[in-house]
């Protein structure tokens, strides 16, 4: 195809409606895993602003840029914001927009469930936001919320209500959006489109919406019930109320963990596979792993209570060591298919690779806090909060740029700069490194997480600067990452149908796909139908 | 094999590891409800898919535009705000959501007649 003919192609393609009522209002699966991922990118960019002003507190110690109280505010909505509205949601509006296309349906399945999801996700998020115009300032009581720390008494105000009102609606959203996807996966796969034919990134989803649709509804009736405890009490009163409080809320709290990670291993398997020129290595395996993985994240919740008296320790730490089983399979699947293969190193690659090396580092960090004894010591340190980051910014987020630039061309039908992507990469990966792995040595040290000052005579300034500088150099990343976005879409460079010679359905049809996604479909025979037709054809 | 019996064999999982949580006696009040109605949840999720037929609709099952999911949620939006604001929201909350499913039934009144 001509240069000229794709300039046409990706013209013609463009969507024929526009406005406030379209941009709001359409039902096309593509518009709305668009409007979800514009959506939490938005609130990444406001959690994210958050947390560049908790590290700029924590740089040096006394406090010099916020008081005790907001430095509260700042964590509960860094962690609401980041868990709640950016990276489930990005993970879901990946499945919105792909899915479909990689099973070759020609829409989603019950499309205003899934625009009343998006719909209660933007109002969930400003309902959440409003906490810091109420009197007193924003909500305090972190991201989990536990009780006693979030009744009445210990949190009065309505900040907390409006935090979890606006709890309740973003994940009613959620899972309005998840049951849409299984209703897709379950109703809309076109003919030839078995199961053991889903392409990795749809298994990883149907994995992820399985959690989604057993885990967060018990979120929501948490929620509802820690209202009612504010207003009423009764609830979680008794002397084991707290402790119940936290089985319900992990319940939800560590599935939630693999639902902000499946989508994305299932980006970068399908990353690989593409620039290693190769078949997706030990499908089967990963298929069925995939679902044991998400089966034993379902069933690990209570290894963030292990410090707490009466919870069933052995047997938890049994399942949360188990998870190293599925973990390895994939991670050797992954690599598998990287063996022997053609590697193209473009930026979707490069961050592929640094995926696989950053999430490591959350893997193995993930060893300490699975075994009691060792987790006794790093409970509530600075460790816990660099393992999850190691697995949530270095791993997710890694991944999702690895898809993000990789489906960009499909999404949008031009090009992200190679450039400005291998800086932002490489900007990414010192920063995330420079902010978190001094934090695995803080928490060592006996940091304890969520506060704001602490003593000069610990000698922690020098590891919590060098911590503060890699989050402005993350933001610095980002910032590239912004400008290569409006570069590629004012400057477009257009990809035409298939620039990386991609293995699934999606490849097949025009960048951006039209309303319906496809004219004519090619025979489906495997998990990558467009290498089954080159392979035929050489 | 069909997606019912994935559903079921991710079921199955649950149940299993249900099951061990149980082996291990030393167990609080909730854990294995949440695990074993997950794990029955999941089986009634497996029922349900085995009854499904794939859908080979290509025609528009919804309009390109529907404004019906926006009134609704914000219908839901003002009701859940209602508990703690008063009476005012909560019955604003109840109209705009009524109002909803007004659209809904029309949107979809109108869809059947286009096809």
């Amino acid at each position: 195809v001509g240069e000229g003919r794709r300039e046409e192609r990706v013209s013609t393609a463009a969507p024929a409606r526009r406005g406030l009522v379209a941009t709001v209002a359409a039902t096309d699966h593509k518009a709305l895993g668009i409007r979800t991922a514009v959506t939490a990118f938005g609130f990444f960019a406001a959690g994210g602003v958050l947390a560049l002003i908790m590290r700029t507190e924590l740089a040096q110690p006394g406090l010099q840029v916020v008081s005790r109280d907001a430095y509260d505010a700042l964590f509960t909505m860094h962690g609401s914001t980041m868990i709640y509205l950016f990276v489930t949601p990005v993970a879901l509006a990946l499945g919105l927009y792909l899915v479909p296309l990689q099973i070759g349906a020609p829409d989603l399945a019950g499309a205003r469930w899934a625009l009343a999801g998006w719909w209660l996700l933007v109002l969930g998020g400003v309902v959440m936001w409003s906490g810091f115009l109420m009197q007193g300032g924003g909500p305090d009581v972190s991201w989990v919320g536990f009780d006693p720390l979030s009744n009445a008494v210990h949190s009065p105000g309505r900040s907390t209500d409006a935090w979890i009102h606006g709890v309740i609606l973003a994940t009613l959203g959620e899972i309005l959006m998840a049951a849409t996807i299984m209703a897709t996966l379950l109703r809309r796969r076109a003919p030839g489109m078995t199961m053991l034919r889903l392409p990795v990134f749809s298994w990883t989803m149907f994995a992820t919406v399985l959690m989604v649709l057993f885990s967060f509804p018990v979120l929501v009736v948490t929620m509802a019930l820690l209202w009612i405890d504010r207003q009423w009490g009764g609830v979680f009163t008794s002397p084991d109320g707290p402790v119940a409080y936290q089985h319900l809320f992990w319940f939800y709290g560590h599935p939630v963990v693999y639902v902000m990670f499946f989508p994305f291993v299932g980006a970068v398997g399908e990353v690989i596979a593409v620039f290693s020129g190769r078949r997706f290595f030990g499908y089967r395996a990963f298929a069925v792993s995939i679902l044991l993985f998400a089966a034993l994240s379902m069933s690990v919740w209570a290894h963030h209570m292990f410090t707490i008296e009466g919870v069933a320790v052995r047997y938890f730490s049994l399942t949360s060591t188990l998870l190293v089983i599925p973990a390895g399979i994939e991670y050797f699947d992954l690599v598998g298919t990287m063996a022997g293969g053609r590697v193209r190193l473009s930026v979707p690659m490069l961050f592929a690779i640094a995926f696989l090396v950053q999430f490591l580092v959350g893997g193995l960090t993930g060893i300490w806090v699975a075994s009691p004894a060792l987790d006794n010591h790093e409970n509530n340190s600075y460790f816990v909060v660099a393992h999850f980051h190691y697995t949530l910014l270095a791993g997710s987020v890694f991944a999702l740029f690895a898809g993000l630039y990789y489906w960009w061309p499909k999404v949008t039908g031009c090009l992200l700069r190679e450039g400005l992507g291998r800086w932002h990469v490489a900007l990414l990966a010192v920063g995330t490194n420079l902010t978190f792995a001094p934090q695995l040595v803080l928490g060592q040290e006996g940091m304890t997480r969520r506060i704001p000052d602490y003593p000069r005579e610990l000698g922690w300034g020098a590891l919590n600067l060098a911590s503060t500088a890699g989050s402005y150099v993350i933001a610095l990343a980002l910032a590239v990452f912004a400008v290569n976005v409006v570069v590629s879409l004012r400057r477009r460079v257009p990809a035409g149908d298939d620039p990386w010679g991609g293995h699934t359905l999606e490849w097949a049809t025009t960048s951006p796909p039209p309303r319906h996604n496809f004219a004519a479909l090619p025979p489906v025979r495997s998990h990558a139908p467009l290498l089954d037709l080159r392979e035929a054809a050489s | 094999v069909t997606p019912a019996r994935w559903v079921a064999l991710w079921a199955a999982m649950l149940a299993v590891f249900t099951a061990v949580m149980l082996l291990f006696g030393d167990l609080d009040a909730y854990s294995p409800w949440l695990l074993g109605g997950a794990a029955a949840g999941a089986l009634v999720l497996a029922l349900l898919a085995a009854r499904v037929e794939p859908s080979r609709r290509t025609a528009l099952d919804v309009p390109d535009l529907s404004v019906a999911p926006g009134v609704l949620a914000l219908g839901v939006t003002l009701l859940v705000g209602g508990t703690e604001v008063g009476t005012w929201m909560l019955l604003l909350g109840a109209g705009v959501a009524l109002l909803g499913l007004g659209v809904l039934a029309r949107e979809r009144r109108l869809q059947r007649r286009a096809r």
